[in-house]
């Protein structure tokens, strides 16, 4: 949280020759971060950037004391001047009754109250208005404004309450109810959370602790009677009524981190005194005082070795203690014989953030200053990595298909229902998201298809062709954690299917390759509902599906405004990583020729060119082992129904060149085997 | 001349078998002088239906025909009110089948375009040296990956070993266990994205690997963990979920200065010789003391200009492991000491940019083919 600090109101509290900039510089090095400085006609106001941990730094008088303890250890004059209040010793001219209960415990830890009266209500100085503003709030009335201006000053909230409007004049401290409502002072009605921390008079709810108070309790212009109310509320209770009613206004921000139980009889008497004086109220009842016992600081003891140990470097054990008295620690020095040690006791402004002995070496190495440390490369053991180097293969997998013309993406893991929904995926197998950011988006990705499809879409008004992969984790509930699965899905938008499923199908046929995995591709007769059924493919190893490749069904297209045609593949990463092999067989090169010679069937139209490529393949291995086979050509014989198949094949044995009858042989089991499977016929004379 | 209803019987056959259009057009029933064309018009609509390019066409298509007041079946019933009387009953029973010409049609139509590439059959499994390919240039890699490659080579250099922990995560190790109790208003500042199941959220950081380290080995430890993280933010410069680096060394003697040294390296190497460093003061849950990282501004050179502030920009958070991590990790922090820190990848990335730092890195997660042929 950022606070706005005017630099003439840090001057009240801070007297020094050192200039803003100086200040601003040291600051940040040393203590909260200044994130801007801004000048105006006659002051600068410091935008500084406080921690949550640093409650003490709310305020004013905060960092007017933090400043002088950075700007001493640093050799600058400086002195902290404490807000001194003259002390209301005059007895209350009046005793107007006031009754103030509680219902539970620990919802209130400190209050004092008090009535005054005479109040003219009307608006400020100018000096409060111009600090109200240039801190960043808005001027209202004398009465409210002291009451923000003590809190800026002090880091302590208050409110005041018009007296006359408290019926029965009676507080009552408890927590809401279910269903409770109330109107705070900017006017718009709100159902309070249940179990919020809530004031009610005899009738009603009337104030909103620590949050905002009630319209119905408020100043008014004709107000005279007013209760000055200074408490200090329960921390949690305070952050989870403003989070639940999104009200993160400057006083529950403060609440929230917790007040100094000092703080209280301070901001009290200061805004009694500014009451008096810029508003003319008079006290006009006892004191109401609820103060919990202080509490004796306990000692922190750190060695000095232990300080030296986080520096990297030597420092003295009074250059140490010097750091520490300044910040307003205690400090005692056990100068043991070889080992010294710091004993401090933490002051009640800190006691929020300063518990262990790591907390007070942080405050010693900080005024010390992180840029006056060294810089060193670590001299420990270097741990050997025990696991398998995965990320080298991801590597070189991405490099491949983007070598190939695929362009990687990136995209977001959680991802539109309604498309999952559409590409087969139902609700139960998928990951939910409770607080998602979009309504329509709100699971976990069940597979990269969806966000690669949305990719299509987005695309296609500027591209024929859209190749394009992404490779992340998928998620699938489970009992325990969701599984995560890291995947490769890859795909090509173009005007024709057939087009992008072979240019897509080879990419990845090389990509298996040149990771050494041997695989097979086998029609996939029930793929996933996304894929067309007739054009399915499963690429395999040792039986594990590595891949499944085919064209996406056109309703789903339809239905995403895809106006090409879209072929996929699924890879699953840790399946091709276990079949693929970093080393490399090298078989022996074969200086004799082979013997070539092309065979053409007459096979049906619709059988697989592959399955006879791949059967006479095998077949000619059987006997000639170092044969080779491949698709010399193909044609379409439409009129009837059939296709021409020419094979090329190599005859090649491992010994010679293959004698006449080898060949003879061969030749006889491949055309029977293609024959009797295919109902082939073989074309021309042997 | 063939009966016009066995033509349409054969029709309704021939669509059954083939899925196809009608061979033979249908015949005039020439009943009603107002009936004229009918049959002329039935065939267009058969054509029609054929051709309709997706299923919402075909369902506008089919609306005309069958609901219209003025579509071609209500003029047809219409026009079988004024036929004679004698010639109704046949005439009734030929709009019939008229209808159930076109409604088998469409129908099949129907199954067509959802079984759409069915209709194009191409053998899956010809080999790729006589396949037809679409001519495609060399492509790009992500710059996210190119970004994280070079984070993880850098830090190899100094011994750290690269990592990839859960995205989805137990809250306690996303919070718990990093010294952030329950309740602990830092847990808000977070804004996690909780999970259907109850305690799992995406992990806001990638401070969970550090836990997770821990648990999986002893010290030394030297980690460098690169992972996906989720935080309910989208804006110019967050996105929901992200990349974040976190580095991890825990060994004896380990002070702030290494981690400035290791910090130093990493942002003389990615960044350039020239750029300083800064650490300021900062307050974590799982570090004591706690640092946030500035560098040099690399537009202005540390003057102080539009992209920076006052000369530096923040690079993300740092600082020595908290006592009490180190317990929930199961090392004694009185023999070992630690530091960590835990930046956005795509932030660096950002930064990296001569002009200053990316005006939205949205255009990172959002696929345009347009931004990522800059990296061609």
């Amino acid at each position: 949280m950022n606070i706005l600090v005017p630099h003439s109101w840090l001057m009240d509290f801070l007297k020094t020759d050192v200039d803003f900039n100086e200040i601003a510089r040291l600051l940040t090095l040393h203590g909260p971060t200044v994130e801007s400085t801004k000048k105006t006609d006659s002051d600068v106001i410091y935008d500084i950037e406080v921690t949550p941990n640093r409650s003490d730094l709310f305020s004013i008088t905060g960092i007017a004391r933090e400043t002088t303890a950075i700007l001493n250890y640093h050799g600058k004059n400086a002195e902290y001047l404490p807000l001194t209040v003259a002390s209301t010793n005059q007895s209350p001219h009046d005793n107007h009754q006031l009754f103030i209960e509680t219902q539970e415990q620990n919802l209130v830890l400190n209050l004092m109250a008090i009535v005054m009266d005479k109040a003219k209500i009307g608006s400020s100085p100018e000096f409060i208005k111009d600090r109200l503003e240039k801190s960043g709030l808005r001027a209202i009335n004398n009465v409210v404004d002291i009451s923000n201006y003590v809190m800026l000053e002090t880091g302590h909230p208050l409110h005041v309450f018009d007296y006359d409007l408290i019926s029965g004049h009676t507080l009552t401290f408890r927590q809401s109810r279910q269903g409770e409502e109330i109107t705070p002072l900017d006017g718009e009605k709100r159902t309070i959370p249940e179990n919020s921390l809530v004031i009610e008079d005899a009738n009603q709810l009337i104030d909103l602790c620590g949050i905002m108070g009630g319209e119905n309790s408020g100043i008014r212009p004709e107000t005279e009677r007013i209760v000055v109310f200074v408490p200090i509320y329960n921390p949690i209770l305070i952050r989870k009524a403003f989070r639940a009613l999104n009200m993160p206004t400057p006083a529950a921000l403060r609440y929230e981190k917790g007040i100094d139980k000092q703080l209280t009889k301070i901001a009290f008497a200061r805004a009694i005194e500014l009451l008096e004086k810029h508003a003319g109220a008079q006290i006009a009842s006892d004191i109401t005082s609820w103060q919990e016992e202080e509490k004796e600081a306990s000692i922190i003891n750190v060695p000095l070795a232990q300080i030296d140990q986080a520096l990297g470097d030597k420092i003295t054990i009074h250059q140490a203690a010097n750091a520490l008295t300044l910040l307003g620690f205690s400090v005692d020095i056990e100068d043991g014989f070889s080992a010294p040690v710091i004993k401090i006791k933490v002051p009640s402004y800190r006691v929020g953030d300063v518990s262990a002995p790591e907390d007070v070496i942080e405050e010693v190495v900080r005024l010390y200053g992180y840029h006056n440390l060294k810089s060193t490369i670590p001299k420990g053991e270097i741990p050997l990595d025990d696991l398998e180097n995965i990320f080298q293969s991801e590597r070189n997998v991405k490099q491949i298909l983007v070598s190939r013309g695929l362009f990687e993406i990136y995209s977001g893991s959680i991802v539109n229902n309604s498309i999952c929904e559409l590409l087969g995926f139902s609700e139960h197998n998928m990951v939910s998201v409770q607080n998602p950011l979009k309504d329509e988006a709100r699971v976990l990705r069940p597979s990269l298809l969806p966000n690669l499809l949305q990719a299509v879409t987005a695309n296609q008004s500027r591209e024929e062709v859209i190749p394009l992969f992404e490779m992340e984790r998928i998620y699938s509930p489970t009992e325990n954690l969701p599984d995560e699965k890291q995947m490769i899905t890859a795909l090509i938008a173009s005007a024709n299917s057939a087009a992008s499923f072979y240019t897509l199908r080879i990419i990845f046929e090389e990509l298996f390759a040149s990771l050494n995995v041997d695989f097979e591709f086998v029609r996939n007769a029930s793929p996933a509902d996304y894929f067309v059924k007739g054009t399915t493919v499963t690429f395999r190893s040792n039986n594990e599906e590595i891949a499944t490749i085919g064209v996406i069904g056109a309703n789903i297209l339809d239905k995403m405004s895809i106006k090409t045609k879209v072929a996929a593949i699924i890879v699953d990463l840790d399946i091709l990583n276990k079949h693929s092999k970093v080393h490399r067989t090298i078989p022996q090169i074969v200086e004799h020729p082979p013997v070539i010679e092309d065979l053409s069937f007459f096979v049906d139209h619709e059988v697989d060119s592959g399955g006879i490529l791949t059967l006479a393949q095998q077949t000619a291995t059987k006997t000639l082992k170092l044969s080779t086979v491949k698709l010399a050509d193909i044609f379409m014989d439409d009129e009837n129904n059939r296709k021409s198949i020419s094979l090329r094949i190599n005859y090649q044995s491992e010994s010679s060149t293959p004698d006449n009858s080898a060949i003879i042989e061969t030749r006889r089991l491949i055309i029977d085997a293609i024959t009797n499977k295919y109902s082939a016929t073989l074309r021309g004379q042997l | 001349m063939l009966d016009t209803r066995h033509v349409i019987q054969l029709q309704l056959a021939e669509i059954g078998r083939r899925g196809a259009t009608p061979l033979l057009p249908v015949e005039d029933l020439c009943y009603n002088p107002a009936m004229d064309n009918h049959a002329e018009k039935c065939n267009q609509l058969i054509q029609n239906i054929n051709k309709a390019p997706n299923l919402k066409d075909l369902d506008q298509l089919s609306l005309e025909i069958f609901q219209s007041k003025n579509g071609f079946m209500a003029k047809l019933l219409e026009n079988l009110k004024s036929a004679p009387p004698e010639q109704k009953r046949e005439f009734g029973q030929r709009v019939n089948e008229i209808k159930t010409l076109l409604t088998t049609t469409i129908n099949q139509r129907k199954a067509n375009l959802r079984e759409n590439a069915e209709d194009e059959y191409f053998d899956v499994t010809l080999p790729s040296n006589l396949s037809p390919k679409l001519a495609l240039n060399q492509a790009a890699s992500h710059p996210l990956s190119d970004t994280i490659n070079e984070i993880e080579d850098i830090f190899t250099r100094l011994g750290f070993n690269r990592r990839r922990f859960r995205e989805t995560e137990w809250e306690d190790y996303a919070f718990t266990k990093l010294n952030m109790p329950q309740d602990h208003p830092a847990r808000d500042e977070w804004e996690t994205f909780y999970l259907g199941r109850e305690n799992q959220v995406i992990t806001p950081h990638t401070s969970n690997g550090q836990i997770r380290e821990m648990e999986n080995r002893q010290p030394p430890i030297r980690m460098i963990n690169i992972s996906r993280c989720g935080r309910r933010q989208e804006d110019l410069t967050h996105v929901p979920t992200f990349y974040q680096f976190e580095g991890l060394l825990i060994d004896t003697a380990v002070s702030i200065t290494d981690l400035k040294g290791v910090l130093e390296y990493f942002v003389h190497k990615y960044f350039g010789k020239d750029r300083q460093i800064r650490l300021r003061p900062y307050d974590f849950r799982f570090t004591e003391p706690s640092f946030e990282i500035d560098i040099s501004c690399g537009v202005c050179g540390g003057e102080g200009c539009r992209s920076c502030k006052e000369g530096w920009m923040e690079l993300g958070g740092a600082g020595m492991v908290h006592p009490n991590v180190l317990r929930q990790g199961h090392i004694d922090p009185n023999i070992y000491q630690g530091f960590a820190f835990g930046w956005g990848v795509e932030r660096v990335f950002a930064m990296r940019n001569p002009e200053g730092a990316l005006p939205d890195i949205r255009v990172l997660y959002n696929a345009d083919l347009r931004f990522l042929r800059i990296f061609q």
